[in-house]
Formats: C-alpha cells, structure tokens, sequence
C-alpha cells in the first residue's frame, strides 16, 4: 500500500514534469498557421486542399486546423482572442459574429475587401453582421437555411397532387392531411415546434414585418409594427392547426422532429438538408420517399424570406500571422474551393454567384431556390444575447401557447430587444 | 425467558433484515434507472434512441455506437489525456489534503483556523465567475494548454473540500495512537505515515472519488485550457457527437457508457478499504 | 457507556501536547509552528497562487465594467458600486433569493436524510447488497453531465417520455402528454430530482466511512442494554459523525446554492418563462448571456456574502476545536 502510494506519487510529479503538454505555441511566428473550425461542417479533406494551395504560396508553412466543439464555444473564442497566443483565423457561428466585430478582437478587413473573393455578393446574411462601424471583420465562410420536408406518400394517399403554394393552400393541405390520417394518434400535418424561431421567423418577413430595425444609431424593437403582428398571428395559426398541442412549447429535440417524420406521426417538417439523412436511416422505408418544397407565403407563387444560417471566418487582432491568414481565408472562400466545401459536406456556399452549383445537386435544388429570398437576424453585437437567453424561442412559444394577446406578448418582446440590442459592449 | 425473548428477537431480527433487503433494492433500482437508459440506448440505433415508443430492451440490438465512438478521432488521445490529468489531480490532492488535515489538526497551529475558513470561502466562489481570470493566469504563467495547467486547476479546485472532510476523518482518530507510536521512538512524521494514514483511509477513499469524479467530468476549465484537439480531455470530446444541426444519441450514450468504467473500476479495487481499520469491521458485516 | 462515546471525542479535541515554559522559549515556539507549517505549506501555495490571484480579479472586476470589448482591448473601466446597484435594484433578485432558498432546503434537506438513511442501510446490510449499493451509487454519481442531462430530459419529456408512459401504463391517465415543465414548482420537482440523485453518493458513502469509526463495543454495550436501533443511531452513531454530517451540510449548501447546468439544460433555456431562476441562473440572465463580465463578478461576491451569512455560524462553530453543540 505504502509502495503504491510512493510510485503513484513518483509517477504523477514525473508526469507533471515531462509532460509533453507543453507550453501554449509561441505568440512568435515560427511558420505555424492556426485555424479554428468548427465541428460537424468543413470536412478535413477540403480544408486539406486549401491548406494544399497555401503551402504553394506559402512553402515551409504548416496549417493546424483545429475543429472546435459548438458548446461552449463563445466563452472559448473570447478567451483565446485575449489570451497572447490567439488562433490566426477562427470560424464564427453568423449570429455571434456581430458581437466578435464589434470586440476590437478582430482584424479590419475593409481596405482588402475588394481583393476578397465573390466580396460583391456575398449572402447577406452573413455579410450583414460581419460589418460594424463602417468595418469589416470577417468573411462570409458557409451557409446553410431550411425548407419543408413531406412525406410523398401521405401526401399522395391524401390526394394532394402538388406541394402547397401558399400559406391558404398550405392549410387546406394539412385538413386533407387531418382527415386521411384520423386515426394515427397525436398525428400532425406539419410538425412544427413553438420554439422554432429559424422556422417563425419567415412568417413574420412574409408580411413585411421586422425583428429591429436600427434608427437614428439605435435599436428599435419592430414585433408590434403591422407586418410583424400580422406574421406572428399567423404563425400562431399555422402552428396550432397544423401541430399536436403538445409541441407548442418545445424545440425540434425534444422529441426529436426527424424521428416524429420517420415514424409517421407527421406527414411534414421544416429542416435543413442535413436531416434528410437521418430520417432515411430511422426509417428506411423513406429513402427517395422524400420530397421538399419551400415554405409558402400568403401571396400564391412566392415563399416567405428564408433564414440564412450559416459562418463567417475572422482574422484575430493579435495575431502575429495576418497577412498568411488572410491568404488562406481567401483560398477558402475562392469559388473553386467554395464549391469542393458545396458537393463534399453539403453546405451551402457564402455568394449568390455561386448559387448556381445547386443546379446540378437535384435533391437539394429547393434549398437553392429558397435562399434567393432570404433575411436575416439584426446585426448587433447584442444579438448574441438574444440567444443566449433565448428571447426568440418564448416569443414564438408564447404566441403559439396563445396565453396572452399576440399583441401584449410582442410588446414585452420588443422592450427586451431595446435593451439587449442596445446593450453597451 | 431469555430463551424465548432471544426467539422473537430472531424472528424479528430476521423480518427487518428481509425489510432492509428490500429497501435496498427499490434504492438500486431507482438510483441505476437513468443509467440503464443511457446503457440501453448505447446499443440501440439512432432511430430506436429516439423512438417515440420507449424502448426498454434493445430490440435492434448493435455494438455500431460504440464501433464509431471508438473510431472517432481524438478519443484514445483524448482518453489517456484525461487519465493522466485525473490521475494526477488525484493523487496530488489527497498528499496534499492529508498533510493540511494533519497540520491544522494535531498541531496548535495560529492561523490554522483563518486558512480553514478562507479555504471555504474560496470554495463559495461560483466556478462561472472565475474561469476568464484563471484563464489569464495560466496565459501569462504560459501554462496554458498544458497538462500542468490543468491539473494545477483542478487541485485548486478540489483541495478545498478534501481539506475539510479529511480534517474530519483526521479528528476522528483518536491521538493515543499516534502517541504510543512516538513513545515508541517513532517521529511525529512517521506516527502520521504509519499510524494515521491507514486509520483515515475511508476518508481519503471518499474524497478521492470525489477529486476523480469531479475532474474526470469536467467540461469548462478543459474545454477553455486546452487549445488543441490532441490535448483535450474526454468531456471535451464527447461534445463531437452534438453539432450544430444534429446529436448522434448512440455514440452519445456509447461514449459516455465507456467514459464511466474506469471510475467504476477504481472504485471497485478500493471500496473494500472504504471501511475504518480502526475498528475492523464494527458496523455489521 | 453511552457517555464515553461523547468523552472520545472530546479527546480528540486537544491534540497538542502541552506549553511548557522554558528559556528561549519564543524559539521553541516558533519551531514547533514550523512542522506544521510546512505540512500545510503546499495547499497553501497551491490554492493560495491558483486561485489567490482570480479571486482577487474577481473582487476588483465586480467594480469594473468589463465586457468583451474592454476585455479584448485591455481596457480597464471602472464603475464603482454601479455593478452592484444594478444588482440590488432589479425586480428579480428578491424572488431568486426566495427561490434559491427553497431549493437549497429541498435539494439539501432530501440529500441529507436519504444519504444518511442510505449509510445507515448499508451497515445493516451483507457484504455483497452492500457493494451492490454503493456500485450503483456510484454509477449515478459518475455518470458523465451530459449523458445525465440528456437522459432525464428523454424520461421527462412531454409526448414521448419514458415517465409518463410508465405512469399511462399504470393506469394514470392524466399524464398522458403530462407538461413535467409548465409550472414552476413542477419543474423545480424534476431538477430537485435530479440534483439529489447525483448528490447523495458522496453523502452516503461517506457518512459510511465516518460510521464505520464507530467502537464495535459501544454497538455491543448498547444491544445486550436493550437498546433500539434509533437509540443507537440518536445517542451514538449520530454524535461521533456529527461534525461529518454539518460539514457535509453545509458544504451541500455551497454546491447547490450555484447549480445552473442541470437547471438550464431541462428547461431548455425556458428558466425564466416557467420562472424558475435560482442564484445560479440568475448570474447566467444577468451577467454571463450578455458577456457582462463586471456583474458577473458582482454576482459571484454577492453570493459569497449570502452563503457566509447563512452558513457563517456553522462555519464558526466547526473551526473551534470541539465539537458541535447540540
């Protein structure tokens, strides 16, 4: 016992000493690029490629890329960004990009802006809130947005020839629905969570409403404008018609929206193309029984505004190795490379120019077509906030809930955005 | 009389051990509830994880989660990190306690008392609030992304707690054992190697576990020291399976099945001395 | 006999041997400090260099501004007492600290009794159902946060929990697509659940290890007097491992007064529509969401203050040498 002790000791300060954990790598450039990417989206052998085009420019360099985990990940890129030794380039979610620029934390990238790739068109939604003060502090990277998957076969055994055009038509469909499949229980012609605000959110720009719009230099809640009330009654109704009763104060995990699909207790979902996957695997009798149509407006023939999810990269402020960062990033976001990151891992690509690659993805083709019209979230630096408290999520919850007056809901709403957009960073 | 008396007394004796019997297995059952789940879903596919049905068996039964877990990059990296780490912290921890225990217990030490309290306030802090200081600490120390770094935190942020239970253990030994060991010609170093290290050995079992759990489960301070892939511990890890888009369930479960073995399996090698020396078994069996 | 137990302890209290006068005794006083000084030498400097420097910063922060832009620019901004005023003047803060409390009497008082009840039920049992028990003790405490969180959100969840189809199946059908988070205290039930079952591991193993201390004799003496189990358990298990058992009681109350993942992760980000914001969640709202590092700070020193208040009489009568009084 007293042995153990005594080598568990010994090796435990050996460890301590030799340990090959080493010290951070050097704020000193010693040929070493560092890029920050984030899980589950650029596959290694793409960013293998860019790294690749960068040695030829750059011989002698190395590239570690570093993919980093989602959770957490604000606390993480704001304590690298401070430490000494931050990543050159780093991958930021577009929702969160507008606090990182206006942190002082990021490389001013305006005066290359014409030299970067595609920069005229990049999708604004992920251009929007790179941008802050006249600046510009990162560069679009990916995209990605959602449109309506239906199960072919309940659509075809309720006699619904077409996909729905618009938002009536949309309801006439699910009381098909409603009535061909009265039998399966706790069945939803569109299963659509209240917490969903990616898929809300459409409702409220399909009648011209907004979240904020920034006036005179400050931030104005918008939800009780016309447009936006008319959009969140809407999505009030679509959501309480078309869903179970249950789902009106959940998010698409709990249960998980793919498996209530697959399992047929819906004949429609709202999701991104990376959900088609799952849903063919739970139920394999699905594969190609898969159809997708983007979601309808209240005017026949034209789909509410998309949201266009997706990153942008930055270059840190602190980092000895600008000018090579600034390199690989431009090779990453180069159309040929843009379209390899396309057809490898399915993500969409950051300009409207290079929309036309989803001409020969066939199954992928609506969600191409959606982001031709497509909005995004306000580009404040306190938006991020907003989602970390998850501001969106009750609004649309409380509105499909219908426990107070949409009206009342949106009023409380937009004094929370006054505050939170506004917030001093 | 007595004979009779004895009877009941047996009958008795014999109805409450049935009685506690049963009590323990409702508790096992209950405790180990949520466990199950996540063991079952382990060797379930994706789709019957998720099912809308709740599957107590696993009906497709698959060893593919943890075929993949496994698989992923990083994880016997990431895995031998986190047993380097912990292992460290651990033992580092209970050195250090034991001899703090010791000296504000055995000894009339002035300030013993002002470290004790400060040592529990510290353990009030909220560890939120001091991971971007701790963080800027380790920078300019340029410990960070180093094993160092991070075991350096979490003994830190263990000793704390391991002081104060062990000082309670220490406390409970009586001294008159230690000081037959010193008349005997033993130093006062050695009466504490010999004599009360072995008596408080439930104690440091206890916190031990505790320090082990409690690094070994970490996310935070890992996720926050640790700047590259190839240094991360396993909690960090384990969030691969959730991406923005999707959770993989099964290799979710799998890998945190596997995660929790080898707490399991110190455990198992050191519950027996769980039990006092001191009194050999005085609490029944 | 029963006394004797109370006199053991008592012993243990004074532990130095006795002052004794002498020349140069200044000398010899400090050499006798210096043995003990260096035992307690590395905890000193390990928790005195780790975190001395932090804690400090949070003290000075909680005075400051500090959000990502000074961080990342180094700027210092001082507000003085702004941080805390905030703070004090919110609507909210009342309301967490009432909920708070009761919580942490719940989670901790639930704790205690049925990790104390656990410990004791392990000493009545064989040697093999007691390994049982603390193996599966064991598993729940070690079972990776996320792994936990996930799982109690899948047995708690609405349409498809394995909870309510267990209860359906019973027969009672109100919980058929039963809301475990609609109403607050509803909520606060499932966390309360869920905190106590991870918490009570430590507690019973430990309470454990501290009853096996116990003198067999005494168990004797106080079986052939006759007496029950809970005299036994009243008059001489409880006073040996009562220090044990205050500390671990106040040590729950520390934990569980800043609990915040569990509590987030099951309201999925709900907490403050169903109104269920404990001091943990609170700084979260307040402070960490906006990346308001300043008031997160000022929160964090609040609640020490809070805690030192509430457990400051324990605390005081922990650190004297002897034992709690009764």
């Amino acid at each position: 016992m007293k042995k153990a002790l005594i080598a568990l000791t010994a090796i435990a300060l050996t460890v301590m000493g030799l340990s090959g954990g080493g010290i951070a790598a050097s704020a000193q450039s010693n040929h070493t690029l560092t890029v920050w990417l984030m899980t589950g989206e650029i596959s290694t052998p793409v960013s293998n490629a860019v790294t690749a085009a960068f040695q030829k420019e750059y011989p002698g360099w190395t590239v570690n890329v570093e993919i980093q985990q989602w959770n957490g990940i604000a606390t993480k890129l704001i304590t690298a960004l401070a430490s000494t030794s931050p990543p050159d380039a780093m991958e930021i979610g577009n929702t969160d990009v507008a606090e990182f620029a206006a942190s002082g934390g990021l490389e001013n990238l305006s005066s290359v802006k014409s030299s970067l790739p595609n920069s005229s068109n990049w999708l604004k939604g992920l251009a929007g809130p790179a941008e802050f003060s006249g600046g510009l502090y990162a560069v679009p990277l990916l995209a990605g947005d959602r449109v309506v998957s239906y199960n072919k076969q309940m659509f075809k055994q309720a006699g619904i020839t077409e996909p729905p055009n618009s938002l009536d038509e949309l309801l006439t469909d699910g009381s098909a629905l409603k009535a061909s499949f009265s039998k399966v229980k706790n069945f939803s012609p569109l299963y659509l969570p209240g917490e969903y605000w990616y898929a809300g959110l459409p409702l409220i720009w399909a009648y011209g409403g907004q979240i904020a719009i920034k006036t005179g230099g400050k931030w104005v809640g918008e939800l009780t404008s016309p447009g936006s009330l008319a959009g969140l009654k809407e999505w009030e109704t679509i959501q309480n018609f078309l869903s179970v009763p249950a789902s009106r104060d959940v998010n698409t995990n709990a249960p998980d929206q793919d498996t209530v699909l697959a399992d047929g207790q819906a004949a429609m979902i709202v999701g991104g193309g990376w959900e088609l996957g799952a849903i063919t695997s739970t139920n394999k009798k699905l594969t190609g029984q898969l159809g997708t149509f983007v979601f309808p407006g209240p005017k026949a023939g034209t789909p509410s505004p998309v949201f266009i999810g997706g990153s942008d990269i930055g270059i840190a402020n602190a980092s000895p190795n600008k000018a090579e960062a600034l390199a690989w990033v431009k090779l990453m976001t180069d159309a040929k490379y843009q379209i390899q990151m396309v057809k490898a891992d399915g993500l969409m690509p950051n300009a409207t120019s290079l929309l036309s690659v989803g001409k020969s993805l066939p199954n992928q083709a609506d969600y191409y077509k959606a982001a031709n019209l497509s909005d995004f979230t306000p580009p404040s630096p306190g938006w991020a906030t907003v989602e970390n408290d998850a501001v969106m999520e009750t609004l649309f919850s409380q509105v499909a809930e219908g426990n107070q007056n949409v009206a009342v809901i949106a009023k409380s709403t937009d004094s929370r955005l006054d505050t939170l957009l506004n917030a001093q960073q | 009389m007595t004979s009779t008396m004895a009877g009941t007394r047996g009958a008795r004796q014999r109805r409450l051990t049935w009685l506690w019997r049963a009590v323990a297995l409702a508790f096992v059952v209950l405790t180990l509830f949520p466990v199950y789940w996540m063991v079952n879903s382990s060797f379930e596919p994706n789709g019957q994880i998720t099912s809308l049905k709740p599957s107590f068996f696993p009906v497709d039964f698959t060893f593919h989660n943890f075929v993949d877990a496994t698989g992923r990059p990083y994880f016997l990296t990431d895995l031998r990190n986190s047993v380097i780490v912990v292992v460290s912290t651990v033992v580092l921890v209970l050195i250090v306690a034991f001899l703090a225990a010791t000296a504000v217990t055995r000894f009339r030490l002035r300030g013993a008392k002002a470290f004790l309290v400060l040592v529990l306030v510290v353990q009030m802090v909220p560890t939120t609030a001091l991971v971007i200081p701790l963080f800027l600490i380790l920078d300019k120390a340029r410990l960070l992304n180093s094993f160092q770094g991070l075991i350096l935190t979490y003994v830190a942020l263990t000793l704390p707690f391991t002081i104060w239970v062990l000082r309670g253990f220490v406390r409970g030994v009586p001294v008159d054992l230690e000081e037959a060991a010193l008349v005997d010609g033993c130093t006062r170093v050695g009466a504490f190697r010999r004599i009360l290290l072995p008596l408080v050995l439930p104690g440091l079992i206890a916190t031990g576990v505790f320090s082990f759990i409690t690094a070994w489960n970490d996310f935070l301070y890992a996720d926050v020291i640790m700047q590259q892939q190839s240094h991360w511990t396993l909690p960090v890890w384990l969030f691969g399976f959730e991406t923005n888009t999707l959770t993989d369930y099964g290799g979710l479960m799998a890998s945190c099945t596997l995660f929790a073995l080898p707490v399991v399996v110190f455990f198992l090698i050191v519950q027996r001395r769980l039990v006092s020396g001191l009194t050999a078994g005085a609490v029944k069996g | 006999m029963l006394n004797s137990a109370r006199g053991r302890a008592e012993q243990t209290s004074s532990s130095a041997p006795p002052y004794r006068r002498r020349p140069h005794a200044w000398r010899r006083a400090t050499r006798r400090q210096l043995l003990p000084f260096l035992l307690l030498l590395p905890a000193l400097v390990l928790v005195g260099l780790v975190l001395g420097y932090p804690i400090g910063q949070v003290v000075a922060t909680s005075f400051q501004q500090l959000g990502v832009f000074q961080l990342l620019s180094h700027h210092t901004v001082w507000n003085g007492l702004s941080n805390y005023r905030t703070l004090f003047s919110s609507s909210q803060f009342l309301d967490v600290l009432q909920q708070t409390l009761f919580f942490v009497v719940a989670t901790v008082g639930l704790t205690m009794l049925i990790g104390t009840g656990v410990a004791l039920l392990m000493g009545r049992l064989g040697k093999f159902l007691r390994t049982v028990v603390s193996v599966a003790m064991l598993l729940a405490w070690a079972m990776p946060n996320t792994a936990a969180s996930i799982v109690w959100t899948w047995l708690f969840e609405t349409q498809y929990g394995v909870v309510n189809y267990l209860l359906v199946t019973l027969g009672l059908r109100g919980f058929n697509n039963h809301d475990w988070f609609a109403s607050s205290l509803s909520a606060y039930g499932v966390i309360t659940a869920m905190i106590v079952w991870q918490a009570i591991p430590f507690v019973a193993l430990t309470l454990y290890a501290g009853l096996t201390m116990v003198p067999r004799e005494l168990f004797e003496a106080a079986a052939v007097d006759g007496a029950s189990p809970w005299t036994i358990f009243r008059r001489i298990s409880f006073p040996i491992v009562r220090p044990i058992f205050v500390l671990l009681t106040v040590l729950s109350v520390i934990w569980d007064s800043n609990v915040f993942n569990q509590v987030w992760f099951l309201t999925s980000g709900r907490a403050e529509v169903i109104n269920v914001v404990p001091l943990g969640v609170w700084q979260y709202i307040e402070a960490f969401s906006s990346q308001q590092y300043g008031l997160g700070a000022a929160v964090a020193v609040v609640t020490v203050l809070l805690l030192l208040i509430v457990t400051g009489y324990y605390i005081r009568i922990m650190v004297r040498t002897g034992e709690v009084q009764t």
